[in-house]
């Protein structure tokens, strides 16, 4: 028997959190900002529309995954608004959408419906989609992974889409006992997908990839010789890429020594640096610092700002809201007893924990930086739509073990 | 605002806002140990015992019990013929069970044990010298439910 949860959601004190910075960014201006209390009714109208749909039809959802996300995305978009006025105002359109597609995609999978036979659409729509890049790429910051849509003035990133796509793939091809080829099939896939994201410079992807593709493997197989000798030849071809592309040795000679070029290789990381400490503990308050040196302080470099103003006891909080997602979704992955939607979650949960470690690694000097954006926070439209949904995933394994319990309850 | 106001109300709001984002920090932690603790309640009104004959003592089950001498044990045996981790009993889909763990010798009704097996109220579960009865109690008065 399941009992009726109560709905603890803790929303009310991330509407004070809400109503606080943007108060202050408010204030900041001299002529009383009036733009900041829009935005505040907006994000509050967010809380609440996400409280009434939770309430309505998705009683089962876990709690502490939702309040995680919610608290990311409310430092992101008071810290975006004090970046540039526009990208707080974008971010919070994007999160809308993203919200809306995540509960999109929770109904559409808690739906009894088989859809882990459909590997080679998984594969096909994936290969797809890179394919786009190659041929219609357009370069924006130094990696070619960009496609414009010139009617719609839009442009999106298809790597981050494709994403879900590969953990669909090899999930559905390792969840069950199949022939040999269609292993083989998924294997070059995914070594497919990566050779392309090294073309197109997308390293850190390139870098996701692999690590999402062992962890299922791993998870699926449970042959620990396997997963080893795929981890050695993956050392052994980034260790001949150090040597075959410059792309790769620029990134590397600037990790290992940043000071010895500091206007040009290393500047990034050590403005980053400087950033990141600069505030103290408690940070320098809003709008008193200048995170605005680092390049790229909106995207990649976003965690350096709100270090800066909102102090490291922030950062390291946002951190443990990261760990809070991944806990829950391992809980998750191993309450689910169907393999196919256990591996899914695996999947979407080491997606998530492997790009916030390969930014936040980068930002701090502990592996060589690689561009990828920071989930939930980053300003970005594919970012945070895929974000979301790979949240969705998430909980609909959920709620579908909660289902699945229920009924055989019944029984 | 001017500007030194402004230095001071952000320097204020900055503790406010680490102070509200660690209270929603420990509150979803406060959520996730609240759901771990809800599995370890029983939802049937009876109560599953294990009774020791030697010494005369009771244990309450809960859903998944270890049985054995180690502290980190549900319920601890002290004795010098049981092991550290001597076997499993746990409730599924409303039938109790009983499983040795590895290379434990449990007997159940002077029968040697291999497998996960069904046991029944009154069977009597023998570990080396020692003698455990297993019950099942139904509560004459619906016991308290606990609101978490």
């Amino acid at each position: 028997m399941i009992k009726t949860n109560k709905n603890k959601l803790h929303f009310d004190k991330i509407a004070i959190f809400y109503i606080v910075g943007y108060g202050l960014l408010a204030l900041r201006n001299p002529a009383f900002d009036t733009r900041a209390i829009f935005l505040c009714f907006g994000a509050l109208l967010l809380l609440l529309s996400q409280y009434f749909t939770i309430r309505t039809f998705f009683r089962d959802i876990n709690k502490p995954l939702l309040i995680s996300v919610n608290m990311l995305c409310a430092v992101s978009l008071i810290m975006l608004y004090r970046l540039e006025i526009d990208y707080g105002i974008k971010q919070l359109v994007w999160i809308y959408i993203g919200i809306i597609l995540m509960f999109f995609t929770i109904h559409i999978l808690t739906k009894k419906r088989k859809i882990d036979d459909n590997y080679w659409l998984y594969i096909s729509a994936g290969l797809g989609f890179l394919l786009l890049t190659v041929i219609f790429g357009s370069t924006i910051g130094g990696a070619r992974n960009w496609i414009k849509i010139e009617a719609l003035g839009v442009s999106f990133q298809p790597s981050e889409f494709a994403k879900i796509l590969l953990v669909f793939a090899i999930a559905s091809v390792f969840c069950k006992k199949r022939k040999f080829y269609i292993y083989v099939s998924g294997v070059l896939f995914t070594m497919i997908s990566i050779l392309f994201l090294v073309y197109i410079k997308d390293l850190g992807a390139a870098l996701l990839y692999f690590l999402v593709f062992l962890i299922v493997f791993y998870t699926a197989k449970n042959s620990a010789w396997l997963t080893i000798s795929a981890f050695l030849s993956f050392i052994i071809a980034a260790y001949i890429s150090y040597f075959l592309f410059s792309h790769v040795q620029v990134r590397v000679d600037a990790w290992l020594n940043p000071w010895s070029d500091p206007n040009n290789k290393g500047y990034q990381i050590i403005q980053g640096l400087i950033s990141l400490v600069s505030g103290g503990a408690f940070g320098s308050g809003i709008g008193l610092g200048s995170p605005r040196y680092v390049p790229a302080y909106e995207t990649d470099y976003i965690f350096t700002a709100i270090n800066e103003e909102m102090g490291t006891i922030m950062g390291i909080m946002l951190i443990g809201f990261y760990v809070i997602i991944v806990y829950e979704g391992i809980k998750i992955a191993y309450r689910q007893k169907d393999n196919f939607y256990s591996l899914i979650t695996f999947g979407v949960v080491s997606v998530i924990s492997f790009q916030t470690f390969i930014i936040l690694g980068g930002i701090l000097r502990v592996m060589p930086l690689t561009g990828i954006t920071l989930p939930f926070v980053s300003y970005g439209g594919s970012s945070i739509i895929v974000s979301f949904i790979l949240m969705g995933i998430i909980q609909a394994v959920g709620i579908k073990s909660f289902q699945d319990e229920y009924e055989e309850d019944i029984q | 605002m001017e500007e030194q106001a402004y230095i001071i109300t952000a320097m204020i709001g900055r503790y406010i806002l680490i102070i509200i984002c660690f209270l929603v920090f420990i509150q979803a932690l406060l959520e996730i140990w609240k759901a771990n603790q809800k599995r370890r309640y029983s939802t049937s009104d009876k109560l599953a015992t294990l009774k020791w004959l030697r010494k005369k003592a009771f244990y309450a089950l809960d859903y998944e019990n270890i049985v054995g001498r180690s502290n980190s044990c549900e319920v601890i045996v002290k004795s010098n013929t049981v092991k550290r981790k001597h076997f499993r009993i746990f409730l599924d889909c409303e039938e109790w069970f009983l499983e040795p763990l590895k290379n434990c010798e449990v007997f159940l009704n002077n029968e040697l044990v291999e497998e996960k097996t069904l046991i029944y109220s009154g069977d009597q579960i023998t570990l080396g010298r020692e003698h455990l009865v297993f019950d099942i109690v139904s509560y004459t008065d619906k016991p308290e439910e606990i609101n978490d």
